[in-house]
């Protein structure tokens, strides 16, 4: 298998406070065939939240980074549920506001970029699903999760809003629950799957957040699940630290371990828990 | 900067000159949005259906200088139960927008949307370290717990964040596109 190559934007989380996550990622990689190219050069996206108070500098930014990946002639991978829409948005607007484009790719042209609009972004969920699929998935588990009940929770911003996003169906997804399967574990069914962990606020308003969290967790243990498993670095940062804040609102701890997506693969593919920053949880994971 | 409304019918008018809000007129006030929102499950009294009618009058003073524009978690279920497709999140967005622009600042939601600009015209990254700080100011002891415990795992991020390459490109940039 030629490996795939691909600018490599893990996003903010994944380079500072959630590091496991970045870690695992390099891990996998080599074993999927993926090839990841780091850029010193990019910003951060803004997280939306840019967009709030300058929405054109969000855009010039967000176009920036992506001509940079079009100029490697790569398309681009992150692990970030949030950069995910937040690049696939720009996308969206650059379309949708040629002249404000073209403004941008004028002021682009001064640093020898051009955004045209030929880079995907893709998350590694849909890479996994869809590039290297669970077939290839499955020839690689050493270590099968056989017995293992596992709750996937997708985050918001890889399901909504579906006009933007447009890899499945945002109210009945399934990727996850495939590649759970492909690493011989049992995906459990909660409704709380598609719902958000309430990161975007846990600092505006950390009771909403710790609500939202509990009621996330809650869904899932009450399906006995024994782990939970994101796609998203900032929905694994809210569910893991905030837990034992909603813990003090029950009579029962929820003690459910929240797994980044890389790191489950990589316990599957059989490499070691250090590698995969497995004693960075709060809520302990047992290896 | 700063100052009051550009358009005849107020913030209304304002909110629905921007993409983000341009759908704002077709809102027949059917709450399916709240119905829908978690943070309206987790927060009494937060809708974005009341945020959306509260736009629509011009009830401006009050609402731009709230806490609850900035309770919003961009979940974007509304935006997927809406039928009129009046994207809620997306309005919101557009108030965000408004109230920074009259000047509403001092809010920990104001705080923290306006250090994401203040760290990328910085370093070109998020300080994650700083923005506890620079959201809740001396609320922060509240979080003294929740940083005990992320210490404890190694997951304190790094006060000083590294520069990206070409921070003369991103600042030009931001010159250039802020309004
Ligand atoms: S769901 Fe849409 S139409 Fe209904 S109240 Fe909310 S914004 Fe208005
Ligand atoms: S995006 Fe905001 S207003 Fe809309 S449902 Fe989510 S939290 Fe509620």
């Amino acid at each position: 298998m030629s490996p795939s190559r691909f600018a490599y934007y893990p996003g903010c989380a994944a380079e500072a406070t959630v590091k496991e996550a970045d870690r695992a990622m390099r891990a996998i990689a080599p074993l999927l065939g993926l090839e990841l190219h780091p850029f010193e050069s990019m910003t951060c996206c803004g997280a939306g939240v840019l967009h709030e108070e300058q929405p054109d500098v969000s855009l010039a930014l967000n176009a920036r980074n992506l001509a940079i990946a079009e100029r490697a002639g790569l398309d681009l991978l992150t692990l970030c549920n949030t950069c995910l829409l937040t690049m696939l948005k720009a996308q969206h607007e650059l379309r949708s506001n040629p002249q404000l484009a073209g403004r941008i790719n004028e002021s682009l042209a001064r640093f020898d970029l051009r955004y045209e609009g030929r880079v995907k972004v893709r998350h590694l969920l849909w890479v996994l699903a869809e590039d290297v699929g669970p077939e290839a998935i499955r020839a690689l588990v050493k270590k099968p999760l056989a017995g293992l009940r596992i709750a996937p929770f997708y985050g918001c911003h890889i399901l909504r809003p579906e006009e933007v996003l447009g890899f499945e169906d945002g109210r009945d997804p399934n990727s996850m629950e495939r590649i759970i399967e492909a690493l011989g574990a049992e995906p459990v069914r909660y409704d709380a799957r598609t719902e958000c962990c309430g990161f975007h606020v846990m600092l505006v308003n950390a009771p909403a957040t710790t609500t939202m969290v509990g009621h996330c967790l809650e869904g899932a243990v009450d399906k006995r699940a024994d782990v939970m498993v994101t796609p998203c670095t900032l929905c694994q940062l809210t569910l893991d630290s905030y837990q034992y804040r909603a813990d003090k609102t029950r009579t029962q701890p929820l003690k459910l371990p929240v797994l980044h997506l890389p790191q489950l693969l990589g316990m599957a593919f059989g490499l070691d828990g250090k590698t995969l920053g497995l004693n960075r949880h709060l809520v302990a994971v047992a290896q | 900067m700063g100052g009051t409304a550009r358009h005849d019918r107020g913030l209304a008018g304002d909110v629905a000159a921007t993409p983000d809000g341009k759908d704002l007129d077709h809102c027949i006030q059917c709450g399916m949005c709240t119905a829908t929102c978690p943070v309206a499950e987790a927060v009494p009294g937060f809708s974005p259906r009341q945020i959306v009618a509260r736009t629509i009058l011009d009830l401006a003073d009050e609402l731009l200088a709230s806490d609850e524009i900035w309770y919003c978690a961009r979940c974007q279920q509304c935006v997927a139960s809406c039928r009129k497709n009046i994207r809620p999140a997306d309005i919101i967005t557009a108030i965000r927008t408004e109230a920074l622009r009259r000047g509403n600042r001092d809010t920990a939601g104001a705080r923290h949307t306006m250090a994401f600009l203040s760290d990328l015209g910085g370093k070109g990254k998020l300080n994650e370290a700083l923005l506890t700080f620079r959201t809740l100011r001396w609320s922060t002891f509240k979080m003294i717990p929740y940083a005990m415990r992320m210490l404890a795992r190694g997951k304190i991020p790094p006060p000083i964040v590294k520069e990206i390459e070409g921070m003369d490109e991103v600042q030009a940039l931001i010159e250039e596109f802020r309004k």
